[in-house]
């Protein structure tokens, strides 16, 4: 009884790390430029796809895959900031109906270039470990490793490299931020690729798990909206810690009622905290 | 001369552009020429079964009906009142599942079904509304996109047993049967929804709407009770899609998991964007043109999410007024050159 509840734990801890990874995107993004990006949940559809083609389709190691594909996908949030989100980053509104619409162009797109039946990506390692009892993948323990330690080393970096000294700054104060000298307009672009390659990384990590298909980003962007909106927008430290409690909830849901009713499980996680304190787990009250 | 700030100017600003759109006096269709673009439109409309009686051609214009209300009730709360709804879908697809599955299951009068679809439609806007019209920001677009979100799962995967999934819910009962009854029923029903919605926004509701989204602020500062205010925009919005919802299930006779995508929510948008958001009646052409061209033409319907959502980005970037705001496009071009050629003068 006891050890199979921890043993879901862990499985839950193990996806949820991958969940804050893919939200915390969302949330720098979001600190950094007060703008919503729909087209997230896209940008986690491009990494997965990017891996699959490199290390699918063209033999690549899937560690070579997964950097490359999350360098493009950085490049690729780039040009997608200048093209679309500058000329009209103030005005709210549009951002979020234009944001979500180029998910659409880009699911689309990819839709029309890898067409749109399942694909799926190989382990990268195979076997189990035992927790408690229970077995869990090898493949998900290395992939949790490697989402904590990219949230670490974005932690690090925030706290003590110039750019994550400099981003921290446009997020804290725009205009006071532009007086000291920093570049606003180029760290809201890096910001903007930085989030884009978060998602990107989160989807190289979980496409060993799950299925890849044209639409599989609707489901990780809403997730991660609840994610950000329970943990207390703009929060780093609220993201991570509810995208493991969500993923504990989802696998606890799983099992002890119906796996098909945990899908369910973040949105009403969400509703609960807008109804009860809209600002979050982590945020600061207005 | 520096633009005038404060109070004064924004309810200038607000009746001014009233004005541009036609809404200057109240209940009034506008100008002449206007005037007499719906009278042809109307008459059109009236004959279009005995000039060109083809059943493929009144089916996409009965579509185009349905889409035309769907299109409109999601201005009055997104381009009216500045609430942005992401999952407007939901309305459309959980009145038209409730009509599908007590009409089937539970054996109601077809009429009695339409009314619990309609109800359930409005009772959701009001459960969507109410947790997030208090608050500012992004959440009400979180929370609508989340919603719709959720009935999509449960309807392609978690109650799939009474929702029918991929295949549906099969056998719903109709109104009347045939194209030319149904086309006339569809018509008579989108001219009196959009003119309800036509004339709650022109009205001083419509005037208070406007302000909501200039400024809620000052619109409050006005003594304006906004909540109460955006809650109305809310219900109706949910209530005149969920009419659309059960007309298209009763006509359709199927409802699939596609009435509750977001693929759907989008098309709101799209035909928004393309009339004029915000002019009620800038959605209900964009609704008309897109669902003829792409059902018009079945080719286009494998790239129809495509350049729908190609259409909302570029219109976003370059032409955000819509069709309906060509005309003053031009009106201030004319304006800047006059005002070019005075400071020219002096």
């Amino acid at each position: 009884m006891i050890e199979t509840l921890l043993n879901l734990t862990v499985s839950g801890i193990l996806i949820g790390g991958l969940y804050a990874l893919a939200a915390l995107g969302l949330t720098i993004v979001l600190g950094v430029m007060r703008v919503i990006n729909v087209s997230h949940g896209a940008f986690y559809t491009l990494g997965a796809y990017f891996t699959f083609l490199f290390s699918v389709m063209l033999g690549m190691n899937y560690i070579a895959a997964f950097i490359l594909s999350a360098l493009i996908v950085f490049a690729v949030g780039v040009v997608y900031e200048r093209a679309i989100i500058k000329p009209i980053r103030k005005e709210e509104l549009n951002v979020l109906i234009l944001t979500f619409a180029a998910a659409f162009v880009i699911e689309e797109i990819v839709k029309f270039t890898f067409g749109p039946r399942y694909r799926n990506i190989p382990p990268y390692l195979s076997g189990t470990v035992t927790f408690f009892g229970g077995s869990v993948d090898v493949q998900r323990v290395f992939s949790f490793v490697i989402a904590i330690a990219i949230v670490a080393l974005l932690i690090l970096a925030l706290r003590f490299t110039k750019v994550g000294k400099a981003m921290r700054m446009v997020a804290e104060d725009e205009e006071v931020a532009g007086i000291l000298g920093i570049n606003v307009d180029r760290i809201q672009m890096v910001s903007f690729g930085f989030g884009a390659m978060l998602a990107a990384a989160a989807a190289a990590l979980l496409s060993p798990i799950y299925l890849l298909y044209p639409a599989m980003g609707w489901d990780p962007l809403l997730k991660a909206f609840a994610i950000v909106i329970f943990g207390g927008m703009g929060s780093i430290t609220g993201t991570v810690l509810t995208g493991i409690i969500f993923g504990v909830a989802e696998v606890l849901t799983g099992y002890y009622i119906s796996p098909t009713w945990k899908t369910v499980v973040p949105f009403i996680l969400l509703i609960l905290i807008i109804s009860i304190k809209p600002t979050g787990l982590f945020g600061e009250e207005e | 001369m520096g633009k005038p700030t404060g109070q004064a100017s924004l309810t200038e600003e607000v009746e001014r552009d009233g004005r541009m759109l036609g809404l200057g006096r109240l209940g009034k269709l506008g100008t002449t020429s206007r005037k007499f673009a719906v009278v042809v439109f109307l008459l059109l409309a009236t004959i279009i079964p005995f000039i060109a009686p083809s059943v493929y051609l009144l089916h996409v214009l009965i579509l185009a009906h349905i889409f035309v209300i769907y299109a409109a009730s999601w201005d009055i709360l997104t381009g009216y009142t500045g609430q942005l709804n992401l999952g407007h879908a939901m309305f459309f697809g959980l009145s038209a599942y409730v009509v599908a599955i007590t009409n089937t299951m539970l054996k109601t009068p077809l009429f009695l079904s339409v009314l619990m679809g309609i109800t359930s439609a409005l009772v959701l806007s009001l459960t969507v509304g109410l947790p997030c019209l208090r608050l500012r920001g992004p959440y009400l677009a979180i929370t609508t996109f989340s919603f719709s979100w959720v009935l999509f799962l449960l309807a392609s995967s978690a109650m799939i047993w009474l929702s029918g999934g991929e295949e549906g819910v099969r056998g719903v009962k109709t109104f009347v049967i045939g194209s030319i009854p149904n086309y006339y029923l569809s018509l008579i029903l989108m001219i009196i929804s959009v003119y309800i919605l036509y004339r709650i926004a022109s009205s001083e509701t419509g005037l208070i709407l406007k302000a909501i989204k200039e400024d809620e602020d000052a619109a409050m500062a006005c003594g304006i009770d906004t909540t109460r205010y955006k809650l109305l925009a809310f219900v109706l919005s949910g209530t005149f899609a969920g009419i659309a919802g059960a007309f298209y299930a009763q006509y359709m006779r199927i409802v699939t998991v596609d009435v509750v995508a977001l693929e759907l929510s989008a098309s709101a948008i799209a035909f928004s964007l393309v009339g004029g958001i915000g002019t009620i009646i800038g959605p209900a052409m964009g609704a008309y043109i897109l669902t003829i061209l792409f059902e018009g033409f079945a080719w286009l319907a494998d790239y129809r999410v495509f350049i729908y959502n190609l259409i909302i980005v570029s219109f976003v970037l370059f032409l955000p007024g819509g069709l309906m705001s060509l005309r003053d496009l031009l009106k201030r071009k004319e304006e800047v050159e006059k005002v070019k050629e005075e400071v020219g003068r002096t």
